[in-house]
């Protein structure tokens, strides 16, 4: 065949495999809503597992122990103290809050009430200086505190919140074994539905293809349309299943919002920055998990 | 343009074999019948010159080309140059005989503009003109047939093998097909046309080629069924 002329070859291949999706509707739309139900799984479990991380990292940045320092100490005994904490390898951060900052701070959480505490102003104020210390790994926490206690004629005492931090970082990791086992096994469950409604196209069009290669269809040729049905199915599904995630995520944060739990909406990562990385990471999955079960399925049926 | 040389082919070891030892040779433009009973090896034999199967023995050649040592993407090139019609015509129902026809050219990568040209062509040879529109479903079994062979000879075969193209049809429909058949053997293109039709055999009085079970028996210029064992 001359180069210039125009090949019928990749219209007629797509007219194909849309009109084979169309002719087994029924099919067709099986395996959609179980792959609907499968990428649903899936990004419940992102979305939870984005939520979780974020809330731990706040938490962990919002980590840090809080040394109170004993009425008096005089500013070298101070600098040396600050020395230790410094050399320590585990410290990140180490800020230092006067007595008269610590009132500050205090009086502005109070808002209207911060009249109350105007009397202590000055040399009648009971807040004791104090270092706020972060550690690059919130576990460390625990042997800066330590640390601290050593140093008995500084540290009056040692603010430390122990429990809450070590339960979220063993819960999210929990949360994050779960997610990757489900994802795996509803990936095995989308392949197999995707593979079985593939080889049922094909076996209805048993015909057909042993009339293709008779008259000397390439295997691909005959492939290709399949390959393409599955890929179909994959996106089909992978769009309806991010609508139905921003449905429910809408709903829920609007849930939340109204109700008394929503001093968490701080924590709740906000649809707009999760939704995108939802719909390339779900149609690339839908995509390849269509094309991937379309090809292996045609390929066992194109012996001969 | 076909030949085979000490052609074997078993299926299952402890089996008689479906073809034992076959030796022919078919020139270009040939119009040839195989005739045999069922189980004689005919439809084997189609399958090997479609490289469906592959002799357990023996070579077989077409235009000198030994097909064995295709390589399997090679396969579909070789049935492009053989075109098949079928017993039971093998048309795609939800088609019309218009897009049944250019279904054959779509296949191979043919360009629209060509298809367009050729297949009222085509179907004006096996004269179905007026009925590019109309499905299988409506067609008789004749024009079914007549379909088929416009399928077939689309993409101008060098080979037509024709597998009982009479089987279900009347003697009447059955002597326009075969008439057209020969007429497509005079455009130069190779004919063989298996079947166990012996009437129509010695209507023709082509050559003829006699298997039974799995052997060549006869192989006679201007044959009849008749004097085919003489």
């Amino acid at each position: 065949m001359p180069s210039h002329e125009r090949s019928s070859y990749l219209p007629s291949i797509i007219r194909e495999s849309l009109r084979s999706i169309s002719r087994n509707k029924l099919i067709a739309v099986a395996a959609i809503l179980s792959i609907i139900a499968a990428l649903l799984i899936l990004g419940l479990f992102i979305i939870f597992s984005v939520n979780i991380s974020q809330l731990t990292e706040m938490a962990e940045n919002n980590s840090d122990v809080k040394i109170f320092l004993k009425e008096g100490v005089t500013q070298e005994q101070k600098d040396n103290f600050y020395d230790i904490l410094a050399e320590d390898p585990q410290v990140s951060e180490i800020t230092y809050e006067s007595k008269e900052q610590a009132l500050e701070n205090f009086s502005e959480s109070l808002n209207e009430y911060s009249e109350l505490l105007s009397e202590y102003a000055g040399q009648d104020n009971p807040l004791p200086d104090s270092y706020i210390v972060k550690a690059h790994n919130i576990d460390d926490l625990a042997s800066i505190r330590d640390l601290a206690y050593e140093y008995p004629d500084v540290v009056e005492y040692v603010r430390y919140q122990e429990s809450y931090i070590s339960s979220i970082t063993s819960f999210s990791n929990f949360i994050y074994y779960i997610s990757i086992g489900l994802v795996v096994v509803m990936s095995i469950i989308a392949f197999f539905l995707i593979y079985n409604t593939i080889r049922l196209t094909v076996a209805s069009r048993d015909k057909e293809i042993s009339v293709m290669k008779s008259i000397g269809a390439t295997n691909q040729y005959i492939q290709i349309p399949f390959v393409l049905e599955g890929t179909f199915i994959g996106l089909i599904s992978a769009f309806l299943s991010v609508l139905l995630i921003c449905l429910v995520y809408y709903y829920v944060i609007g849930y939340l919002s109204g109700s008394f739990f929503f001093t968490l909406g701080s924590a709740i990562v906000s649809p707009e920055n999760i939704i995108f990385v939802i719909l390339i990471s779900f149609i690339l999955y839908g995509m390849l998990i269509g094309s991937i079960g379309a090809a292996l399925a045609t390929r066992k049926y194109l012996e001969v | 343009m076909i030949e085979f040389v000490n052609v074997t082919k078993s299926y299952e070891k402890n089996q008689a074999d479906a073809l034992n030892n076959i030796n022919l040779f078919i020139d270009k433009g040939e119009f040839v019948f195989i005739v045999g009973r069922s189980g004689a090896g005919k439809s084997t034999f189609i399958k090997l010159l479609q490289r469906e199967l592959e002799p357990t023995n023996g070579t077989i050649k077409i235009k000198n080309h030994d097909i064995s040592k295709l390589k399997k993407r090679e396969i579909p090139y070789l049935r492009r140059r053989i075109g098949v019609v079928y017993q039971d015509f093998r048309l795609l129902e939800n088609k019309t005989v218009y897009e049944n026809v250019a279904y054959a050219m779509e296949i191979i990568g043919r360009p629209q503009s060509k298809i367009r040209n050729k297949v009222p062509l085509a179907l004006e040879m096996v004269g179905l003109s007026d009925k590019a529109d109309r499905y299988p479903s409506e067609l008789s079994g004749g024009e079914q047939q007549r379909v088929a062979i416009a399928r077939a000879i689309i993409n101008n075969p060098s080979i037509l093998i024709c597998d009982e193209p009479t089987g279900n049809l009347d003697p009447e429909t059955s002597r326009e097909i075969m008439a057209l058949l020969d007429d497509i053997n005079r455009h130069g293109t190779t004919v063989v046309v298996v079947t166990h039709d012996v009437d129509m055999v010695n209507e023709m009085k082509k050559r003829l080629i006699v298997l039974d079970e799995g052997k060549l028996i006869a192989d006679n210029m201007k044959g009849t069924y008749d004097n085919a064992f003489a």
